[in-house]
């Protein structure tokens, strides 16, 4: 497989920590954000941050199989997307909201 | 393959046919589609298996994960009879969608490669998403769907950076024979690949969607997440350590072990005082899963049969509750321990099957239940760790007084109105009560079952 020089310059592990970093802001929203349509977008950032160290680390060891997990995380991304964005749009038609702390109906 | 090909094909073909007018086919379509996979996997069909190189195999152990998968599949199917009768528009749908998650739940038995099991997995996922929110005009099965689908995705991201740390470590996605690189790396991605299938098996501290989700998805589909999705899951951790068990650093038994006794702990103490039988079945879920990793703490040739003999004796006592548990719904309109109240006079045979299903699930001597416990518990002693295995003995026997509540609330006096289930769905309850105790006299019949 073709690899650039210019990725030499910068060591694998700072990839690494840059993904982490994203993975983690991604992580942080999930916790925090009220609005439902923010949290998917939080989910999208986790599973960006991953694509970013599959993929760097695809170019720096020379194999492929990287890089086509990517291809695949984001066809299963944008399924889930579908499905979720569907869960959305039925609870907007019962409940008129998007704000998570409307649902507390289910409790011990 | 053909197994994955026909469960494929003949799933979107049961969508399309939701279009017509003839709904009679569905139920026995799918349920030949899962005969003929059952066929393909149990007579090693090698057809186009060339095109998977290295990504699959239906192999030995995997083998009898995906025979077992289907045949409590195969168990469930019967039941979908009830969607007709209430004139469901979506039968079709639904049984679509379960066909494609059993497609799922084969891929997560049997990986080889990375790819495989993410695919897997979320093929699994996001079909069960949808049937937390079957229906679409109660709020309570929204909300079971809204936070099954948010706390899924996220198990999956963590999941997904694990194998990404994984892959950074060693250089290769294959999960057979890997050469590290970073040891550091490697061993904080084995910890972040469990934490993520922890969380996909209602393991605590990676528990707490569990008993939402299972209390407010309608009760049918909620037999599928009890039971597919744990065998999957357990299946895809075996396959996982089958591959790894040499390379895995010596902390991983303490992992599992702080997981386990969490498990126990949380599962016994939420189970205790819970009023909707659902929710107590979801905690109980919990402290079986805690049992079943157990399993895995001594990793040798045995363990794929103990953990097989585990999951089917816990799935077949889950299916039992969980049909009673609709049944009994269906007729009160509630899952509150109350409406439990007089069965055994209101209906005997449902009382009957669900009390050998639940000391089942307790671990009462002469059940399958009681063995399961037995072998686990009889790995766990023999590297060591006797505190472990006290522990769980004495959080076993807090466990009897939440099960023995609904059975004590069956036999008490004040049924009055009878009721009637069809006599198919009697004979097939009281056939898995047989096996569970058939389970438990002899357990070397499953060895015969799953080796057809």
């Amino acid at each position: 497989m073709y690899k650039p020089d210019i990725i030499e310059h910068i060591s694998l592990n700072h990839y690494i920590i840059l993904g982490t970093a994203i993975f983690i802001i991604g992580l942080l929203g999930v916790l925090v954000r009220k609005n439902i349509i923010i949290v998917f977008m939080c989910i999208e950032l986790m599973l960006n941050g991953v694509n970013l160290i599959l993929a760097s680390t695809s170019t720096f060891y020379s194999d492929a199989g990287g890089q086509v997990m990517v291809f695949f995380t984001m066809a299963v991304a944008a399924a889930e997307v579908s499905v979720g964005l569907a869960i959305i749009v039925m609870m907007f038609k019962n409940l008129q909201s998007l704000n998570i702390d409307l649902f507390g109906r289910l409790k011990g | 393959m053909l197994a994955i090909i026909t469960l494929t094909i003949i799933s979107i073909f049961i969508l399309f046919l939701g279009f017509s007018k003839n709904r009679g086919m569905i139920l026995p379509l799918g349920i030949l589609a899962l005969a003929v996979a059952l066929w393909s996997i149990a007579s090693g069909n090698t057809f186009w298996n060339e095109y998977l190189t290295n990504m699959i195999s239906f192999e030995g152990n995997s083998k009898y994960f995906s025979i077992l998968l289907i045949i409590i599949a195969l168990a469930i199917f019967p039941f979908f009879h009830e969607l007709i009768k209430r004139g469901n528009e979506e039968l079709a749908d639904f049984i679509g969608i379960i066909l494609l998650s059993i497609v799922g739940g084969l891929l997560m038995v049997s990986y080889q490669h990375m790819m495989t099991l993410f695919l897997g997995i979320e093929i699994l996922s996001i079909a069960m998403y949808v049937l937390a929110g079957a229906n679409r005009r109660s709020v309570n099965s929204n909300e079971a769907s809204l936070k099954y689908f948010i706390l899924g995705a996220l198990a999956s991201a963590i999941l997904l950076f694990g194998i990404a740390l994984y892959y950074a470590s060693t250089a290769s996605l294959s999960v057979l024979n890997p050469t590290i690189k970073n040891q550091e790396l490697y061993q904080l991605s084995i910890l972040i690949i469990m934490s993520g299938f922890a969380f996909k098996v209602a393991l605590a501290p990676f528990h707490f969607w569990a008993p939402d989700v299972y209390q407010g998805t309608p009760t049918l589909f909620t037999t599928v997440m009890a039971t597919l999705v744990k065998i999957a899951g357990f299946g895809a951790i075996f396959q996982f350590i089958q591959a790894q068990h040499s390379l895995l650093p010596n902390w991983i038994v303490w992992f599992f072990a702080l997981v386990i006794v969490t498990s126990m702990l949380i599962g016994n103490i939420f189970a205790y005082n819970q009023s909707s039988v659902k929710r107590m079945l979801a905690y109980s879920s919990v402290v079986q899963a805690g049992f079943i990793l157990m399993g895995f703490l001594n990793f040798k040739e045995e363990t794929s049969w103990m953990v097989l003999f585990y999951l089917s004796a816990y799935c077949l006592a889950s299916i039992v509750t969980f049909m009673v548990t609709y049944f009994v719904e269906e007729q009160s309109g509630t899952d509150h321990i109350h409406s439990f109240a007089g069965l055994s006079k209101s209906n005997p045979i449902l009382a009957v099957v669900m009390t050998v299903a639940l000391i089942s699930l307790a671990g009462v001597p002469l059940t399958a239940g009681f063995m399961s416990k037995l072998f686990v518990l009889k790995n766990a002693n023999n590297i060591g760790l006797t505190s472990l295995v006290v522990i769980s003995l004495i959080l076993a026997v807090v466990s009897f007084y939440y099960y023995f509540k609904v059975i004590n609330a069956m036999y008490s006096a004040s049924g009055d109105q009878k009721f009637k289930i069809p006599a198919l769905y009697q004979i097939l309850l009281v056939c898995f009560s047989v096996a569970l105790i058939l389970l438990g006299i002899a357990p070397s019949l499953l060895k015969m079952v799953l080796q057809i």
